[in-house]
């Protein structure tokens, strides 16, 4: 099922966009999945009646449940139960890690962290980002300078439906946020001043836009309403844009606040400046075919120099950076680092080598046992023969 | 039973989701100070809009019709032809210097003040506009200009000048140091 799964999701991905496919087949709500290819709907054929055109529905559990199950299934059978003893001892260890490899899925699907940070060369940087999800960030601005942000995460805000209105509570500030009209993607419409339309906000509107198949392309907005504590407060809309960049205003009892819709901001534990940049494309295409970054780490234990290359990551304190992305166009060359922070990042590694262990015990034995016995049998025909 | 369940599966579909509290700040990055060289306090009584490519930092003060805009922008071609541009657009006549204007200090420069009153030709998508007024300073050189323009209803303008030439004085640069931490320094 699992293979059957993969493969129609693969499928699936040229059409749909990966984020849209790992959501569909391997989320951990996704307890079942109707495959959606051109190839699964009926023929137009006016003999078929209503059901022309229709999609044939098939519903396959999702692979996140399909995994559960195998999870259980292999603790249960494959440890628990099997019979105890030497001869099974290599099959006992291989079962071991792939139970360990599911179970490193599993931490990898609950606790892992990815984004992307992209550095120019000779900058500076100490920040990545999500490539899809975005939050709310509101912080007080003083003289011209933003304050550290209060931040609504990004999940219950990409749960919500165009008619959903998601109340947050800021108790440290002298407001809450009701956060309203959500799109996935949109566009931003000028519309006359005055307008007494309530999304209508300075001149201005958000439009909903089709779903871009790269889930990166696309553009959230939404509007925020700002319902200050005081009994005299009054309620603020704010619109807000995602590429618009930079925080929209209200002052809200003598005060400045920013308020910016942004792909999560994850600070890092160190900064990365990028000596070198180089890259190469492929004949005639604009798509990278090799590149490499030299870069300083800089962290608090002094400065450190690695060469980051594709498939040849950076490792440091539980995060590690691939080379992703390289844009050389410019004079100033600009390195992508994707950066991933997975507790369970080298345990599919050391599963293989348990499995490898587990294999090499069991195939060992199992040979041992038949040139024993073959030799044996050598043994009392020669002497029969005698 | 099965209705109970039934119930209250319809009714909480179409709710609104559960209320969420936010307490915790993140630290402050590169992306908080670097996005832009300038630091550029404003005004309690403008409120910061969505900037656009040519407007790095938009504002808007006042409500509804009777509201008007403040923008700073990146431009080129010297002072005295933008000066120009902008006052042909409430069709008055070019100036030949822009030596009488007065100035004011915009990031250890000195910035011409420009202001113009009148029927607002319309221009850049906005359309025209009558007793309407332009007030704006420019400052720098034929390569490199910095303009910061007021517009909107003639009496919110000339109300708003004090704090527009003020708003102008406290715009300073963003300093980086080579270990990518930044500083800001005073325009004067």
């Amino acid at each position: 099922m699992l293979l059957v799964l993969t493969w129609l999701s693969t499928l699936e991905q040229p059409f749909k966009g990966l984020y849209e496919v790992q959501k569909r087949y391997y989320d951990a709500e996704a307890w079942y999945v109707v495959p959606d290819l051109p190839w699964l709907y009926l023929p137009d054929f006016s003999f078929l009646g209503g059901f022309a055109g229709k999609q044939i529905v098939i519903p396959l559990p999702g692979a996140y449940l399909v995994s559960a199950i195998l999870f259980v299934n292999l603790c249960l059978g494959g440890i628990i139960r099997i019979r105890k003893g030497w001869k099974n001892i290599g099959v006992i260890i291989s079962h071991f890690s792939m139970v360990s490899l599911l179970f490193a899925g599993f931490v990898a699907h609950k606790y892992s962290k990815e984004g992307i940070m992209f550095v120019m060369k000779d900058d500076v940087s100490d920040y990545a980002q999500s490539y899809y999800d975005y939050t709310i960030e509101v912080c007080e601005i003083i003289d011209g300078e933003l304050t550290a942000p209060y931040v609504v995460p990004a999940e219950p805000l990409k749960k919500l439906g165009p008619a959903d209105v998601q109340r947050v509570n800021l108790p440290k500030l002298p407001f809450n946020l009701d956060v309203s009209h959500w799109m996935r993607n949109s566009n931003v419409v000028k519309a006359p001043m005055g307008d007494d339309n309530p999304l209508v906000v300075d001149g201005l509107a958000l439009q909903v836009a089709e779903n871009a198949t790269l889930e990166e392309e696309n553009a959230a907005g939404c509007y925020i309403d700002i319902l200050p504590n005081s009994a005299d407060g009054r309620k603020v809309r704010l619109l807000l844009y995602g590429p618009a960049g930079g925080a929209v205003t209200a002052t809200i009892d003598g005060k400045i606040y920013g308020f910016t819709l942004v792909r999560e901001i994850w600070p890092m534990p160190f900064r990365v400046r990028l000596n070198e940049s180089v890259g190469e494309y492929y004949p005639g295409t604009s798509k990278p075919s090799f590149f490499m970054s030299e870069i300083t780490r800089l962290a608090d234990n002094g400065e450190k120099k690695f060469t980051i290359k594709m498939n040849e990551p950076m490792r440091y304190g539980g995060y590690t950076l691939y080379q992703a992305r390289w844009s050389g166009e410019t004079e100033r060359p600009q390195s992508g680092f994707a950066i991933v922070k997975n507790p369970s990042d080298q345990w599919p590694k050391y599963s293989l080598y348990i499995s490898m262990l587990g294999l090499f015990i069991h195939f060992g034995m199992k040979l041992f046992g038949y040139m024993t016995s073959s030799s044996n049998k050598n043994r009392k025909s020669a002497s029969k023969a005698a | 039973m099965i209705l109970l369940v039934l119930t209250t599966f319809i009714v909480s579909c179409g709710e609104d989701p559960e209320a969420i509290e936010v307490t915790d700040t993140r630290v402050l990055t590169m992306w908080d100070t670097g996005g832009d060289s300038l630091v550029v306090p404003m005004p309690m009584e403008w409120r910061k809009v969505p900037s656009t490519q040519q407007r790095v930092f938009n504002y808007r003060f006042g409500e509804g019709k009777r509201s008007g805009e403040v923008y700073i922008s990146r431009a080129r071609g010297g002072v005295l032809p933008n000066a120009n541009r902008w006052l042909k657009q409430f069709d008055q006549s070019e100036l030949a210097s822009v030596d009488e204007l007065p100035t004011v200090k915009l990031l250890d420069m000195d910035g011409v003040v420009v202001f113009a009153s009148g029927r607002f030709a319309g221009a850049m998508g906005k359309s025209a506009q009558d007793d309407a007024a332009v007030l704006g300073v420019i400052a720098g050189n034929a390569d490199s200009l910095i303009t910061v323009k007021m517009i909107g209803p003639a009496d919110l303008v000339t109300a708003e000048r004090g704090r527009l030439l003020k708003f102008c004085e406290n715009i300073r640069l963003r300093k980086t140091h080579d270990d990518g931490s930044v500083s800001s320094e005073s325009g004067e």
